[in-house]
């Protein structure tokens, strides 16, 4: 898996966006971002606003993800402004067979799946002669506050390894 | 049908004078990435019909299984987009770009009874002529002949989707790919007056490379256009200042030293004393005026020429700074400062790399465009090269195709919106 994860995000909105594009993010997110024009970071993690929508109750983000608990940190600031979130990921070559295994889809043929994980229903497109695989689901606050968002990116992505350190010395905890 | 019904199923392609690029929203940030290109396979030989090829046109990923020899590649291959613009009597080439979408749709296309069609987004050259258009949701309709594979289409010049893409209104998008370069003043939409078209691009850097490959021994090798552009992006340089390069080239040779493995055979390029060339490489795509160039016109490569194709006017030596000045002075005097504050340069002939232990000589596109206006008097400058500038335009496609609401019907006055094929 790369060290970045690359991560689509549709948003849709309580309530109609009534600050300027600009501002959105700074009105949703926490203070740990640092929030730029139409982008914000986190200790390497960039968020950037794609476009909203001309009803302005939709938005799209794309994310680069540098460590999980950041996605969950996001989701957790926006999901209180809206209905739900769309999650996409886009996995290619090896990732993409890696993931469907751990999914148990078959890779080989074109189509879509449902896979069910943590209470959420995902679903899975393989196109094999591209080698690409998405996988997309949806979350609202239910799903978010029992945590399923962490579970699924680690199902999907792997849980960070652990450093070698913190693994030579686990027999002690 | 429902605007989430269209998030989930926008398409973007965008038909490059070299590359096509295609792809569903779903895909993320990276396209899939083709040749614009199609080989039409003969099918009165006895080969293809012991081996059942029944298509007459091959194009993809699979296309390098049926080429046969190097003599029929010049004859049977078609670069569709070359120019930006197709005749409209030029039958092969809009075969080729029939047979390039329904490839690119039917790969993506999920086979649930749910799917109801692509909200497709198609990008063309600025310079595209309206009976393009015409042939092209043409085309957009005969995919739905079979199988319904588009719901509606729409279709964007490609400096527009750049612009969309990083969500600025009023810049310049300079668009250079493999065949020509545009330069397209935006404020809102397109100015289309004050358009302006080079009939220099990618290519024209491969055929200079390809006279330095003879140069250096490799004239057979020269003749294998896929090999010269490779060796062109792996060691063409872009000069910060060309005399003071090729003085700096001279005196370290071997800092400059350009040699490549070609991966997979035993091929070697080591362009050895000609390497100081390798700054030549760049400097012509902005400016072939120098006079080095003039040797390579006298011993018979050809000079990029001014030609007209459709109503544009394709300049052929005038340098990228006086193309973008030129553009810039046909919009309103109050305009042109915002346009100069924002210049985005967009396409696969911009993504010139710098070696960390050259950066003294050798500089990235926007660094030598900002001087080279800046020589031309224009001060307040700001080049900004895209992210990824050869999918700039495929995720523009994505963006318009997200943003333009279902309700929004084809208008040929304004030429935007959906025109609805199934």
């Amino acid at each position: 898996m790369n060290n970045s994860v690359k991560l689509r995000l549709a948003c849709r909105l309580r309530n109609r966006a009534e600050v300027r594009d600009e501002e959105l993010l700074s009105k949703l997110l926490t203070k740990d971002w640092k929030v730029g024009v139409r982008t914000a970071e986190l200790d390497g993690s960039i968020v950037k606003l794609l476009s909203l929508n001309p009803r302005r109750d939709e938005f799209i983000l794309t994310l680069s993800l540098k460590k999980p608990e950041h996605l969950e940190n996001l989701i957790k600031s926006i999901v209180r402004e809206c209905w739900y979130i769309d999650i996409y990921y886009n996995f290619r070559g090896d990732d993409a067979r890696r993931v469907a295994e751990a999914l148990g889809v078959m890779f080989e043929r074109k189509g879509v799946s449902e896979v069910k994980l943590s209470g959420v229903d995902l679903k899975v497109s393989a196109y094999p002669s591209h080698e690409a695989l998405t996988v997309s689901y949806r979350v609202g606050w239910a799903e978010v506050s029992k945590g399923a968002v962490l579970k699924i990116h680690e199902r999907l992505c792997g849980a960070p390894k652990s450093s070698i350190l913190s693994r030579m010395m686990g027999w002690m905890r | 049908m429902s605007e989430e019904y269209k998030r989930e199923h926008v398409f973007g392609i965008d038909y490059g004078t070299s590359d096509f690029k295609y792809g569903p929203i779903t895909l993320g940030e990276v396209p899939e990435v083709v040749e614009n290109r199609g080989y039409f396979v003969d099918k009165e030989s006895l080969m293809s019909k012991l081996m059942d090829i029944r298509r007459d046109v091959i194009v993809g990923k699979e296309l390098p299984l049926f080429l046969e020899s190097r003599k029929s590649l010049a004859e049977r291959m078609v670069y569709p987009m070359r120019n930006g613009v197709i005749g409209k009597d030029d039958w092969r080439a809009w075969r080729v770009v029939e047979e390039l979408t329904k490839y690119a749709l039917d790969s993506f296309a999920p086979g649930d009874e749910e799917f109801e069609g692509f909200y497709l987004v198609a990008s063309v050259s600025m310079v595209a002529p309206r009976y393009m258009y015409e042939k092209l949701f043409e085309i957009f309709k005969r995919m739905n002949e079979e199988r319904t594979l588009i719901k509606a289409a729409t279709i964007i010049p490609q400096p527009l989707a750049v612009a969309i893409a990083h969500k600025i209104p009023t810049c310049v998008v300079v668009e250079s790919g493999h065949g020509n370069s545009q330069i397209c003043p935006i404020s809102m939409y397109p100015i289309r007056d004050a358009v302006l078209a080079l009939n220099r691009g990618g290519s024209s850097a491969n055929i200079l490379m390809a006279e330095i490959l003879k140069d250096a021994g490799y004239g057979d090798l020269a003749k294998e256009e896929s090999l010269v552009r490779r060796v062109k992006e792996e060691l063409g340089l872009l000069p910060r200042e060309l005399d003071s390069a090729i003085d700096y080239a001279k005196a370290n040779p071997e800092k400059v030293r350009g040699r490549l493995r070609i991966p997979g055979t035993r091929i070697v390029i080591d362009l050895g004393e000609h390497s100081w060339t390798r700054f030549l490489v760049g400097e012509y795509v902005f400016n072939p005026n120098h006079e080095i160039f003039q040797s390579y016109f006298a011993r018979g490569m050809p000079k990029p020429s001014d030609v007209k194709i459709g109503d544009t006017f394709f300049y052929g030596m005038m340098d990228m700074a006086d193309a973008i000045i030129e553009s810039v002075e046909k919009c309103p005097i109050e305009l042109q400062p915002h346009l100069y504050s924002k210049i985005l340069l967009s396409g696969g002939n911009f993504g010139w790399r710098v070696p960390e232990d050259l950066r003294e000589v050798a500089v990235t596109s926007d660094l030598k465009l900002s001087s080279m206006l800046r020589e031309k008097g224009i001060e307040d400058v700001e080049v900004r090269i895209t992210e990824e500038p050869r999918f700039s335009v495929w995720r523009g496609c994505i963006v318009y195709g997200y943003a333009v609401p279902i309700d929004y019907e084809w208008d040929w006055n304004r030429m935007e919106g959906w025109l609805y094929l199934a």
